[in-house]
């Protein structure tokens, strides 16, 4: 699984500790689900939806891998 | 079957009737696996690492002076504390630090079956008893497994995703 979650926090100009206070995890998860470390669970992918505006399938895809 | 034998499976009897009497009653048809993991406050470590070092102070010192102390509760104590720091939760409790529990949960369990395989074998290859403090020990081990595997995963993952920042 990849993401852009970096390119939308960078959209709107928040940083990983203020995207973490955002959607209530540490600034550690936000920098492993960047770095592709940590695979979210649905809910906070849809808190990150809610926050973006946009669907989750926007910055979460499926790789060969998955 | 020896007396102790029927008094450990009356316990563990009389445990579970209690649990299934006190458990509270729910729809079947809501059941779902939740999320119902409540650990202590973070505080609590730090109650926890001051347990488990004054046993080990405790322990130094019953080598060094000669204190009329029973060795078996220091180790007691220290897994009391082990306990303590392996209950409370982080700073910032998440579902990713969950998720790095049930991981170390699990090499934690496997781990400690693992180990008690080899204290078998060895007791029957080698001889001796197994069975003194043994269960003290198979504890004081999968908390060690566990608390060592969550450290060094929490660890690993903060030095490497500040290594990329």
């Amino acid at each position: 699984m990849k993401n852009t979650i970096k390119v939308e926090r960078a959209i709107l100009d928040l940083t990983q500790e203020e995207l973490a206070q955002k959607i209530g995890v540490s600034r550690q998860t936000i920098s492993s689900i960047e770095k592709n470390r940590y695979v979210p669970s649905t809910v906070l992918a849809l808190k990150m939806s809610e926050l973006f505006n946009k669907p989750v399938n926007a910055f979460f895809s499926l790789t060969v891998d998955d | 079957m020896e007396t102790n034998g029927i008094v450990s499976l009356l316990a563990i009897s009389i445990i579970g009737i209690l649990y299934l009497a006190i458990k509270p009653k729910k729809d079947i048809r809501m059941l779902a696996i939740e999320d119902k993991i409540k650990l202590l406050p973070h505080w609590f470590k730090f109650i926890g690492i001051g347990v488990a070092v004054l046993s080990l102070i405790v322990s130094f010192s019953l080598d060094i002076w000669d204190v009329n102390f029973e060795r078996y509760f220091t180790v007691l104590i220290l897994i009391l504390g082990l306990l303590l720091v392996a209950l409370s939760s982080e700073k910032f409790e998440d579902e990713m630090y969950k998720q790095i529990r049930t991981n170390s949960i699990f090499y934690a369990f496997f781990a400690g079956i693992l180990a008690h395989f080899v204290l078998v074998f060895l007791n029957f290859w080698v001889g001796g008893s197994i069975e003194e403090h043994s269960s003290l020990h198979m504890t004081l081990w999968m908390l060690g497994i566990y608390l060592g595997t969550f450290n060094s995963s929490k660890n690993r993952l903060k030095i490497l995703n500040s290594i990329e920042d």
